[in-house]
């Protein structure tokens, strides 16, 4: 059971286009069952931030190959358990 | 699970997983490794010797931008001096936006910021026009085509104005990865042979060509700007979806995340590929209308805006394709009422395309997500 979380989404390096060129956005996630990771987190931009194009943003259940990650500037790669 | 402390300075957190080697390091440690890997590069290639005047082709975009963060960084160790030359394709609403991120860069640096347009150099034919003219040409529009050949013609003619000795452009490993698959893919044996090396040494009168980031994978230079907090623009260029580049740039982000070191790995592939004699080019000789060095009778600049002019913007495309006014072995002038060409080389037999594996063709998709 997670708690409403408020975080930070940035997007930059031309990702901001899909978002109406917002770059920095302030969201409260909200409380659900499952706790939130970057996957449900992305599934969430994408249905409620993402303005245009999803095929540009989002594949499958990751993001589309050449977008980077980076969770409190560190690229997410590093924090994956693998 | 938090980030693994950095591998080289053991006191802060790691940011980023180098893809070559697998070492995690912090951001200052990655920015430091990136900057001596291009130090090294520059240095250990003779690029760009003490006394250079380096022309840079600025963008505005990313590449461009991290490229001449980085050289000036290092311009006092090197020895050499800096101008930004940005070109001016005559895109409305794209390049007049990427222009003004090159005036901020330029102010911010301190550096001479020289801007050469199409308009002027081409005979009026801006991007925008030639997209028009190729509109109704069939097949896919292949405005892209034309822009890489012309932009690499007004660079070298903007590094002329202010006096370079050098001209080096911010293509990375990605990039020249695509350009490869490009080639293959569009089976063009001539540019696969003129592969490999770190840029070209500048044959009658062109001047050498580099390209410092080549190594640096498209990840790193995305994630140096970010770390270094660099001001550039990421729009994408209007032509650029309809880019044949955008393909094998698709394909190369599934390769690689299936396989890391892809990448590079195709690169140092092209540098070490031997065409059999059959597939090799002849060689090269003069431009029939302006006397850059051509592989036929004119150069491909010239038998595009000659297209162009013609009313016939397809001319020149595709391989086998003849201008209208070869007739015969590349290097003999033929006689022709034409009135003065549009270019005009200031000295003989420079060269036209230059680059091994460099993009001819299309601009490419540089500032695509």
């Amino acid at each position: 059971m997670a708690a409403p979380l408020s975080v930070q989404v940035e997007f930059g390096g031309g990702a901001e286009l899909l978002f109406d060129g917002v770059k920095k956005h302030q969201v409260t996630l909200p409380g659900q069952e499952e706790p939130w990771d970057i996957r449900n987190l992305l599934v969430w931009i994408k249905k409620n931030l993402l303005k245009e194009r999803p095929e540009l943003f989002i594949r499958g259940d990751s993001v589309r190959p050449g977008i980077l990650v980076l969770v409190n500037d560190a690229d997410w790669e590093l924090l994956r358990a693998s | 699970m938090p980030a693994p402390q950095c591998a080289s300075c053991h006191k802060a957190r790691a940011a980023l997983r180098r893809p070559r080697s697998g070492q995690a390091l912090c951001t200052n440690c990655f920015c430091a490794a990136f900057e001596a890997e291009v130090l090294h590069t520059v240095v250990a290639g003779r690029l760009l010797p003490p006394g250079a005047v380096v022309a840079v082709g600025a963008s505005g975009g990313k590449d461009s931008t991290v490229l001449a963060h980085v050289l000036r960084e290092l311009a006092p160790r090197l020895g050499i001096s800096l101008h930004l030359v940005a070109v001016d394709e005559g895109i409305g609403g794209y390049r007049d936006a990427a222009l003004a991120a090159v005036r901020r860069q330029a102010a911010r640096w301190e550096l001479p910021l020289t801007v050469v347009a199409y308009a002027e150099l081409f005979g009026g034919w801006t991007m925008d026009a030639v997209a028009r003219s190729t509109a109704g040409s069939g097949r896919s529009r292949s405005c892209c085509t034309f822009c890489g050949v012309l932009r690499r013609r007004a660079l070298e003619e903007g590094a002329r104005r202010v006096g370079a000795t050098h001209v080096v452009t911010g293509h990375n490993a990605d990039d020249m990865a695509e350009t490869v698959l490009m080639n293959f893919l569009r089976g063009d044996a001539g540019r696969l042979a003129r592969g490999g090396g770190l840029g070209s040494p500048g044959e009658g009168g062109a001047l050498p060509r580099c390209r410092p980031l080549q190594l640096a994978s498209q990840k790193e230079v995305v994630l140096y700007a970010h770390f270094r907090r660099l001001d550039y623009f990421s729009e994408e260029c209007v032509y650029a979806p309809e880019a044949f580049r955008g393909h094998a740039r698709d394909l190369l982000k599934l390769l690689e995340a299936a396989r890391p070191s892809a990448v590079l790995d195709l690169v140092h592939s092209a540098e070490r590929l031997a065409l059999a004699p059959a597939a090799r080019p002849p060689p090269p000789g003069a431009c029939s209308r302006c006397g850059a060095l051509a592989s036929r009778a004119l150069c491909q600049a010239c038998a595009l805006l000659d297209g162009l002019n013609r009313g016939r913007p397809r001319l020149a495309i595709g391989k086998g394709r003849r201008g209208l006014d070869e007739e015969g072995p590349p290097g003999r002038r033929g006689s022709h009422s034409r009135p003065a060409p549009p270019l005009r080389s200031p000295s003989p037999a420079s060269r036209d395309s230059s680059s091994p594996l460099g993009s001819d063709d299309d601009v490419g998709v540089r500032g695509r997500l």
